[in-house]
C-alpha cells in the first residue's frame, strides 16, 4: 500500500494502490503518517522521495470510501488527510514528489505539500472539485505559496486542466523531464539534497516553514467549512449522488 | 477522567483527575479530542465550557506520565495535545474556560486557547516549564494572540506565579470572580453566547480565526523540536527522571 525502500540516504516512499488509482484513502494516509513519524527520527534518512506505482501519481480522494460516509464524516476524513499532508512541510528533511501520469484533486494537494516536484510534459494536472460542486477542502495555502494566489484561484476553478509543461512554466512543478525519467530524476535530486550538511538543510526548511505554511492550518480549516457548505448545495449533491454517496 | 454535562444548549466538559490535579495524559487528551469533535458537530450544542473539577482547572502535562515515556513518544503526546488545543480555536462553537484553583503549564495554555477565560481572583497562574528545563511545547500562538509576543515571551520564562486579578490585567483572562463562583459565571457567559444567532456567532469566530490561529501549527512544530532539544539537557532530564520514577509526584 505504501512501500518504502532505501537508496543510500534517500528513503523512497511509493503509494501502491493501483486498483484505486493511488487514491488517498484513510489507510494510505495512516500509513503515510506512520512513515513520517518514523522518517523524522531515522538517522539513515537524509531526504525523501514520494512517488506512486503506475498508472499515475494520485487520483485524489477515494470516492469509493467517501461513498460510505455522510458529509460530517467526509469533512473529518479530509481534515485528517490535510493534517498528514501539512506534516510533510514540518518534517525537517526535504521531500521530492515524482508526479507521473496524472495528479488530480487531492493528488495536486499532496504534490504541493512536498518541497520539490518533478513531472513530465504530458502529465495531467487537474483540480476537478469546483466543477464537481465544491471547494477543495485543503492544500489551497500551499498551492498559493507555489504559484501565487491569482494562479492558484485559476487552477482551483478547474475549468482548464493543464499539462506538465504548463505546470512547470507556472511554477507548480520545479523540474520537467521525460516520462520515463521522472522517478530517477526525483531520486537524483533527493540524493543531491541528502549530500548537503544536514543541519543547514534542516535549518533551511525550518526557516521557510512559517513563510510557506504559516497560514496553512487556519486556511485548511476554513476551506473544510466552505467545502461542507458547498456539499449541501444542489450541484454538489447531484455529483455526490452520482458517486453513490448518501446526501440528505 | 473527562465528564460531560449538558445545560440547555451549553455543554460543560470537566477534566476530572483529582488525584493528578487534573493533569493531562494520553487517555485524557484522546477523549477530549473525541468529545470536542462530537460537540462541534452536534447542532443542539451552541457553546462549550471547559472546566476542571476540584481542586482546580488543570496542572498541565502529567509529568508522572511523560516521565516514563521515551522522548519520541513524549514529543508525539505533546504534539497531540497541541492539536486538541488548536481545535478549540478552529472549531465553530465558542468555548469558555472556567479557571478555578490553578492553571499551570499546559493547563494555562489550554485556558488561553479558549475564546473567553473566566478566572477566580485567587487562582494560581504559572508557566513553570522553562524553570524546570524546557520550552512549553505547544499553544504559544494562543498566548501571543492574547497578550502580544513580548509579554508572551516574558510569561514563558515563568519567573513567578500570579493570581487571577493579575491574569486579567495581563489580558490572559477576560473576567474575574470570587473563588467558588467561576463555573456559574462561565455558564452565564456561555449561555449568553449560545443565545446569539448561530450563523452570526460562527461568522464571528471564523472571521478572526486566521488572525488568531495563523502560525499556530508551524509554531507548535518548532516549539516541539526545541522542547525535544531541551529535554536532552541535564535540568530537564533530572526533572523527568524525578517525576517519572516517583510514585506520587506533583504535576507541575
Amino acid at each position: 500500500m505504501l512501500n518504502r525502500r532505501q537508496i543510500g540516504a534517500v528513503s523512497v516512499l511509493t503509494i501502491d494502490r493501483p486498483q484505486r488509482r493511488n487514491a488517498l484513502g484513510s489507510d494510505i494516509m495512516r500509513a503515510l503518517n506512520d512513515a513520517l513519524d518514523n522518517l523524522e527520527f531515522a538517522d539513515e534518512v537524509a531526504s525523501i522521495v514520494l512517488c506512486a506505482a503506475p498508472p499515475a501519481f494520485c487520483s485524489g480522494s477515494d470516492l469509493k470510501e467517501l461513498a460510505t460516509m455522510d458529509i460530517a464524516a467526509m469533512c473529518r476524513h479530509e481534515d485528517e488527510t490535510a493534517r498528514v499532508v501539512r506534516r510533510i512541510g514540518y518534517l525537517e528533511k526535504p521531500v521530492v514528489a515524482a508526479v507521473e501520469g496524472f495528479a488530480l484533486g487531492g493528488g495536486v494537494g499532496l504534490a504541493v505539500g512536498c518541497d520539490l516536484i518533478v513531472t513530465h510534459p504530458e502529465c495531467r494536472w487537474h483540480m476537478p472539485e469546483v466543477p464537481n460542486g465544491w471547494l477543495p477542502p485543503w492544500a489551497l495555502g500551499s498551492l498559493s505559496a507555489r504559484v501565487g494566489p491569482v494562479a492558484a484561484r485559476r487552477l482551483v476553478w478547474g475549468s482548464e486542466p493543464i499539462d506538465g509543461a504548463e505546470a512547470h512554466r507556472i511554477g507548480l512543478a520545479d523540474y520537467l523531464v521525460a516520462k520515463e525519467n521522472v522517478e530517477a530524476e526525483a531520486i537524483a535530486i533527493a540524493t543531491r539534497l541528502a549530500a548537503l550538511p544536514r543541519v543547514a538543510a534542516a535549518a533551511t526548511k525550518r526557516f521557510f516553514a512559517p513563510i510557506i505554511n504559516g497560514g496553512a492550518e487556519a486556511s485548511d480549516a476554513l476551506a473544510n467549512r466552505i467545502f461542507a457548505e458547498n456539499c449541501r448545495d444542489a450541484a454538489a449533491k447531484a455529483t455526490l449522488q452520482r458517486f453513490g454517496m448518501r446526501v440528505s | 477522567m473527562l465528564e460531560l454535562e449538558r445545560t440547555g444548549a451549553v455543554a460543560v466538559l470537566s477534566i476530572d483527575r483529582p488525584d493528578r490535579r487534573n493533569a493531562m495524559d494520553d487517555r485524557l487528551i484522546g477523549r477530549m479530542m473525541e468529545m470536542l469533535r462530537e460537540l462541534n458537530s452536534d447542532p443542539g450544542v451552541r457553546a462549550i465550557v471547559l472546566n476542571g473539577a476540584a481542586p482546580g482547572f488543570c496542572a498541565g502535562s502529567d509529568l508522572k506520565f511523560i516521565g516514563r515515556l521515551p522522548l519520541d513518544a513524549t514529543r508525539r503526546f505533546e504534539a497531540d495535545t497541541g492539536i486538541v488545543a488548536r481545535s478549540l480555536g478552529l472549531a465553530d462553537k465558542p468555548v469558555v474556560a472556567a479557571v478555578e484553583g490553578f492553571a499551570i503549564g499546559g493547563g494555562f495554555i489550554l485556558a488561553v486557547s479558549c475564546d473567553l477565560v473566566v478566572t477566580s481572583a485567587v487562582a494560581r497562574w504559572h508557566l513553570p516549564e522553562v524553570p524546570i528545563g524546557w520550552l512549553t511545547p505547544w499553544g504559544l500562538q494562543a498566548l501571543i494572540a492574547r497578550v502580544g509576543p513580548v509579554r508572551a515571551k516574558a510569561l514563558c520564562f515563568g519567573i513567578a506565579p500570579f493570581d487571577g486579578v493579575e491574569a486579567r490585567r495581563l489580558r490572559i483572562a477576560d473576567h474575574v470572580v470570587p473563588a467558588g463562583e467561576v463555573l456559574a459565571e462561565a455558564l452565564r457567559r456561555a449561555q449568553a453566547l449560545a443565545q446569539l444567532p448561530t450563523q452570526a456567532a460562527i461568522a464571528g469566530k471564523q472571521f478572526f480565526a486566521p488572525a488568531i490561529m495563523a502560525y499556530a501549527e508551524v509554531r507548535d512544530s518548532l516549539a516541539n523540536r526545541l522542547f525535544a532539544e531541551n529535554c536532552r539537557h541535564p535540568t530537564a532530564m533530572a526533572t523527568l527522571t524525578r517525576y517519572g520514577l516517583a510514585g506520587d509526584a506533583p504535576t507541575e
